[in-house]
């Protein structure tokens, strides 16, 4: 009885088994299969925190400053950037010394050039910045410059007066910005960029000197131009998913209508190819 | 050939940012020094070479280099003032020998004094004295000196005569 029982389930059970293996000999198999996995991509808001001014902070004791930024993904390449910071700077001249500080900000678009492969988000960014800072001026101490020397021979005129700090300095300027962001884990990224500003407008007052404009580095008389870098740790929050856009190749042949089809087909095999 | 554009930019700005400033040197501008002239008392209009004009200033053992040379038929002498205080007093002694390195002559002492203002020129130069409210005080008896008289009591340049002095 048992042993009847056994048979039963061994034939049944193996009769199951054939008929699997004759169903899955009867399925085709599709030798050009068509792409069938999205190709999302992340969009979000990466915050940038500058790491180079707090770096320039822990070396130097007549400095402090702090920087954030944020860029926000709107397609493919175009990101909307900004940047908002604070310093402070002692700058020491030959016969003065002054302090200048104040806060900025930086309003601008970075468009990415560099080709990730799908699921990278590395990025090297030509941008440019609208850029504007309030700051003060404070003239700490000051010596007359005086080519003659009879009266102190040993160094500059030394005084005690003194003059009261200037507030409400403004500037405005552009900047050109060439930039690096690499994503080092999961969503942090280390980058870099470096900047070249053009002012447009830079207060001068009567009597102060005006050459180091927070966020903008050194003014040189005479010149509009000036350039600054910075090193920034960056968190990617992701918000949403988008599909995957490729730049449309140029056909060799100008062929009406080949264009569209030459681009999809060349861009998604090679995807795909990296996929397996 | 995006990358070799992009290569280009950033060895560009590296080389903007290397560059060295050129406003290092001092050239804008200068401290004015006093410039005094020296007229004939009984016709005013002339300069008159005092003889032997020795000047030295209060406390000091350097004597003030001689006279420059004038460009407009006169005879001028430019004295710095001393920015760090708000007077500068000087010996003007005419006649004068040096001997055994003691000095004697006519012996005439002023003490000019003056309000300051800073005046900032350039990155390189920083600030330079202005001298305004000039006032000249004869702390001896008057001497070979006949007249002082101030003609311009802001000390901005030192391009035209400041004070006249008559004897």
């Amino acid at each position: 009885m048992k042993i009847k029982f056994m048979l039963k389930f061994i034939s049944s059970s193996l009769l199951l088994l054939f008929s699997m293996g004759v169903l899955a000999q009867n399925q085709t198999i599709d030798l050009s299969p068509k792409d069938t996995l999205s190709t999302q991509e992340t969009y979000g808001i990466k915050i940038n925190i500058d790491v180079s001014k707090k770096l320039l902070e822990l070396k130097n004791n007549d400095y402090t400053g702090f920087e954030l930024g944020a860029d926000f993904r709107i397609n493919q390449w175009w990101y909307i950037a900004a940047e908002m910071g604070e310093e402070t700077k002692t700058i020491f001249e030959d016969t003065y010394k002054y302090t200048a500080s104040g806060s900025y900000f930086k309003i601008g678009a970075d468009i990415n050039n560099y080709e990730n492969w799908y699921g990278m988000y590395s990025m090297i960014t030509l941008g440019i910045r609208f850029a504007h800072t309030t700051h003060s001026q404070q003239l700490n101490e000051f010596d007359f410059y005086n080519s003659d020397r009879y009266w102190n021979p040993e160094s500059f005129d030394p005084t005690n007066l003194s003059l009261a700090p200037i507030k409400g300095l403004s500037s405005s300027w552009l900047e050109l910005v060439i930039g690096i962001k690499t994503e080092l884990f999961s969503h942090i990224y280390l980058g870099g960029s470096v900047r070249i500003g053009m002012l447009v407008a830079h207060d001068q007052m009567l009597n102060y000197p005006n050459n180091w404009v927070p966020g903008f580095n050194n003014v040189t008389e005479n010149s509009k131009f000036g350039a600054n870098y910075n090193y920034t740790l960056s968190y990617l929050i992701p918000l949403f998913e988008k599909p995957r856009k490729y730049k449309k190749e140029k056909a060799y042949f100008p062929v009406e209508g080949a264009e569209a089809v030459n681009s999809n087909t060349n861009y998604r095999s090679g995807s795909q190819n990296f996929r397996k | 050939m995006q990358k070799i554009a992009y290569l280009g930019i950033l060895a560009f700005s590296l080389l903007i940012l290397s560059s060295c400033e050129k406003d290092d040197i001092c050239i804008a501008g200068d401290t004015p020094k006093l410039r005094i002239g020296f007229y004939d008392y009984n016709a005013r209009e002339n300069a008159k070479q005092p003889i032997d004009l020795v000047i030295l200033g209060m406390d000091k053992s350097t004597l003030l280099n001689p006279m420059i040379p004038s460009d407009s038929n006169g005879f001028e002498v430019l004295i710095p003032l001393n920015p760090s205080q708000n007077n500068t007093a000087y010996y003007f002694v005419q006649n004068a020998s040096l001997i055994n390195e003691v000095l004697s002559g006519d012996l005439e002492a002023l003490t000019f004094s003056y309000s300051i203002d800073p005046v900032y020129i350039s990155k390189a130069c920083g600030y330079i004295a202005n001298y305004q409210e000039l006032s000249i005080d004869r702390t001896i008896d008057p001497n070979w000196i006949k007249e002082i008289s101030i003609e311009n009591a802001s000390i901005t340049d030192e391009n035209q005569i400041h004070v006249k002095i008559y004897f």
